[in-house]
């Protein structure tokens, strides 16, 4: 008993000093799993509290939206920026729900991250995630 | 001696144990404090979100547009409903939802009661931490909670299915905030460390009595042998002296013969040789609860219990005296001497201190020296 309180307590603490990191590493995995690249371009919108997370992974490269290889988005883009090269994440439902050039999304709600993919894209652009990210698929 | 010493070792230990082992009673009792409290605590909040719980569903069933929300699951019916939820969030409840499953199996908002900024879309896809549990509530139809251990401020999640005819149609969801554990945790964590950190100087200084208690006994021990014989010397006597039960023993005072001239023909080194061969034989002869303690240079004192008959108290002194006038000193390759003892006893069984028996025997030495030496004198009443 002492154990699972003690781990609770330590994980929700852990937890709440390092939301920062977790939302970096959920990034990175994203980033990863779209982009098959040592180095990733990835734009994170400056006016977005996601974007704290730059800097935390070396592997992740931050360039403005028009050379990046995944974005995440919080206001919708102009059709003519939106590539079909470029893989976009939007950062809330909304943006998500609207705007079919949105492929996924990451957001905090409810102190959890809460993430959601399109298949109906992944199917249409061939793209095959790992196992790990097929809960997040709708 | 070994009493004296075994008394103040055990003290010294007794003490320092006694204090381990209450430092240590009070951190196991705290550690169970803790147990039991965050038992109470998760109890109480269990209770307060059943009965929220009880509560919101049965609002629900009053309201219209709960049940058509079931039919038309659309944003406006939506916000209707998690108007109603928001009435039940606070500080403790930090969110309050609804989730249906879909066709797909997919876990859903029907209604979400929270901030603004939290708040669900209807029908947004609930990506469960503990899915298992979901499914506990569904099948089981009753109300299940479990710790939250990867949220952020969340401690526990209630799920309170809601039922329609039997059948669950979705599933309440209190989300518990960590707000009511860490105001106890604040308390509790800094009184804990400070536990642990006594427990731990608690150790140490137990450790350190036990090293002190160590180097004391030994000290006590050196302070009370003479290191040639590895007899007592006249320091025990004077401890034994402060003693109870001590006036009963029957002294014998020894004394080497002519013990003058073995250090001035053969030298210290020679006298200092017979010295210890003496106190070897008076080991030898004696046993354990006997006192044996170099009186003076060549002078001895045995204690010997008054349990003894005379006639064994007789017969160890003539051991005593025959052992060493039979068998000579072997000093060094070329020399081998002979000496011989004088055994003064004091039988008398009269209650009288000590040392007034120690100086009747020291009396009846002098008469053996008197009456030519290598013999024993006893005192009798």
């Amino acid at each position: 008993m002492k154990t699972i309180i003690a781990c609770c307590l330590s994980a929700t603490l852990l937890f709440s000093l390092d939301v920062l990191q977790v939302k970096a590493q959920i990034v990175s995995k994203i980033a990863h799993a779209f982009v098959l690249k040592d180095i990733i371009n990835i734009y994170i919108s400056e006016q977005d509290d996601l974007a704290q997370v730059k800097g935390m992974d070396s592997s992740l490269l931050y360039t403005s939206y028009e050379e990046a290889d995944i974005a995440f988005i919080d206001k919708k883009r102009s059709s003519t920026e939106s590539k079909n090269e470029r893989y976009i994440f939007s950062t809330s439902y909304y943006l998500y729900q609207n705007d079919p050039h949105v492929i996924g999304t990451f957001f905090w709600q409810k102190g959890r991250p809460t993430i959601l993919i399109k298949s109906s894209i992944l199917k249409e652009k061939g793209i095959v995630l790992p196992d790990e990210f097929t809960k997040y698929e709708e | 001696m070994k009493n004296f010493l075994f008394q103040s070792r055990t003290l010294f230990f007794g003490i320092s144990l006694i204090t381990l082992l209450g430092g240590m009673g009070l951190y196991i009792n705290f550690m169970h404090l803790i147990d039991k409290n965050n038992e109470a605590i998760r109890h109480i909040e269990i209770e307060r979100a059943h009965r929220v719980s009880q509560t919101i569903v049965s609002k629900l069933h009053e309201n219209t547009f709960y049940n058509l929300l079931q039919s038309y699951k659309t944003q406006d019916i939506s916000d209707r409903i998690s108007t109603l939820l928001s009435y039940y969030c606070n500080h403790e409840f930090k969110y309050v939802y609804i989730l249906y499953k879909d066709a797909k199996g997919d876990y859903r908002y029907l209604a979400d009661g929270s901030v603004e900024s939290d708040r669900s879309n209807v029908n947004q896809k609930f990506i469960p931490t503990a899915p298992l549990l979901l499914q506990k509530a569904l099948d089981e139809k009753e109300d299940v909670y479990d710790l939250v251990s990867n949220a952020d401020g969340l401690w526990l999640t209630y799920l309170s299915p809601i039922m329609n005819k039997g059948v669950v149609e979705s599933i309440l969801v209190l989300d518990i905030s960590t707000q009511e554990y860490e105001a106890f945790s604040n308390i509790v964590i800094p009184l804990s460390r400070s536990l642990n950190l006594f427990l731990v100087v608690l150790c140490g200084l137990f450790l350190v009595i036990i090293i002190q208690g160590g180097m004391f006994y030994k000290q006590v021990k050196r302070s009370m042998v003479d290191s040639l014989t590895k007899l007592h010397n006249r320091h025990y006597l004077n401890y034994l002296l402060s003693q109870r039960n001590i006036d009963t023993m029957i002294p014998l005072v020894i004394d080497i013969d002519h013990f003058k001239n073995v250090n001035d023909t053969y030298g210290h080194i020679a006298g200092d040789k017979v010295i210890s061969y003496v106190a070897r034989q008076m080991m030898f002869a004696t046993r354990i609860g006997d006192h044996i303690i170099r009186f003076g240079g060549e002078e001895f004192l045995i204690l010997l219990s008054d349990s003894k008959s005379d006639n064994d108290i007789i017969q160890i002194a003539e051991r005593i005296r025959e052992s060493i006038g039979n068998k000579p000193v072997r000093i060094d390759d070329t020399l081998n001497l002979t000496v011989t003892i004088s055994i003064g006893i004091n039988l008398s069984r009269k209650n009288i201190p000590l040392m007034e028996s120690i100086k009747k025997a020291d009396e009846m030495l002098y008469e053996a020296k008197e009456n030519g030496r290598n013999r024993i004198e006893v005192f009798k009443d």
